[in-house]
């Protein structure tokens, strides 16, 4: 799944959802990415899209992205640089 | 200590007992319940028993909770009600669940079927784990039919992983369909809940009111619209979570609600 801007959903980015609402993405089907909390043999089955954690509405499953859904930060990989896409 | 047997038990009966009474119904269709009669008011009796008590073989709806369902057996999708053999609801399926009547339950033949979700009936003791009255859980309709492993449809699946117990059977005998039933039933799933305790059923539709001027478009909808979430629980872990579905004009229609976190 892809944000409206084109860039890849990744595990671990830190979104914008809508106003006021953020979110962490604990999974990525598309792209077979599982955190520990929310591993493969417990979610794989959704088969596709991704998985939001917010605090605002709990976890959100999006099949298709959201137009106001929006990259706020990418995690950082273990080499200390943004992961690329 | 009244039996009611095979025949309707008579409350009135037990309440001029003026004593704690029981009445036990062992009947097809599940009722195999046991009522207490309160002896100020004849008209009210509440179950006693849990479901798990239940001979094996009479044993319908899996999970029993009588603060979600009242009466009536918690079957993961839908409730069930011994007093009539049918679901309380209809089925979420449609007519694509197989069947001409949306309330029957296991294709009113518990005998041979069982229904532990409300989606599905499941053959007892099939050795190919035989499977009827099936199809995608559709919610919002985006992703419609679909048996579970549709790549379109990762909802379609829900069944495969709550009823597929009897898949694995290879006797026709009535302990294998007992086991199957005991796997069933050793993790059912609590309700979903808000935070301050509501239970709310799967499927239930959340709502997101995005305000705009009515300059906006947003998801081809000028101004104000409604994004709607879906209710969902993961089988696996009974986690609970909204799966997000359209976006419509307001207003939201009687018992939708206002997305918040799920427990």
């Amino acid at each position: 799944m892809k944000y409206p801007d084109g860039n890849e959903v990744r595990l671990g980015d830190k979104v914008r959802l809508w106003a006021g609402a953020e979110g962490v993405v604990v999974c990525s089907l598309d792209t077979l990415e599982f955190s520990d909390e929310y591993p493969e043999k417990e979610w794989g089955y959704l088969q596709k899209g991704v998985l939001i954690a917010t605090p605002e509405a709990g976890l959100i499953h999006y099949l298709e992205p959201d137009a106001t859904m929006e990259l706020i930060e990418r995690k950082v990989s273990r080499g200390g640089t943004p992961r690329e896409e | 200590m009244h039996r009611g047997g095979w025949r309707r038990p008579s409350l009135a009966a037990c309440a001029a007992a003026k004593e704690r009474c029981f009445l036990h119904r062992r009947r097809s269709w599940g009722k195999n319940s046991r009522l207490r009669v309160s002896t100020s008011n004849p008209g009210r009796a509440v179950f006693v028993s849990a479901p798990q008590t239940r001979t094996a073989s009479r044993e319908t709806a899996c999970c029993y909770d009588r603060t979600v369902s009242g009466p009536f057996l918690y079957n993961f999708f839908r409730d069930y009600d011994p007093g009539t053999g049918r679901y309380i609801q209809p089925d979420p399926l449609g007519l694509e669940g197989g069947s001409m009547s949306l309330y029957t339950y296991a294709d009113q033949n518990p005998l041979s079927n069982t229904d532990p979700t409300g989606l599905q009936f499941v053959l007892l003791g099939g050795g190919g784990g035989a499977v009827g009255g099936f199809g995608g859980l559709r919610g919002f309709g985006g992703n419609s039919g679909g048996r579970s492993n549709s790549s379109n449809d990762p909802y379609g699946g829900l069944g495969q992983y709550m009823g597929g117990g009897s898949a694995t059977g290879s006797s026709s005998s009535s302990s294998s369909s007992s086991s199957a039933q005991q796997v069933q039933c050793k993790q059912p799933c609590p309700p979903c809940k808000l935070a301050d305790g509501t239970v709310v059923a799967i499927g239930t539709i959340g709502y997101r009111w995005d305000k705009l001027p009515p300059s906006v478009v947003q998801h081809g909808i000028v101004g104000d619209h409604l994004n709607l979430y879906e209710v969902n629980q993961n089988p696996n872990n009974c986690k609970c979570f909204w799966r997000r579905g359209p976006t419509v004009r307001p207003p939201p229609l009687p018992g939708w609600i206002p997305i918040q976190p799920l427990m």
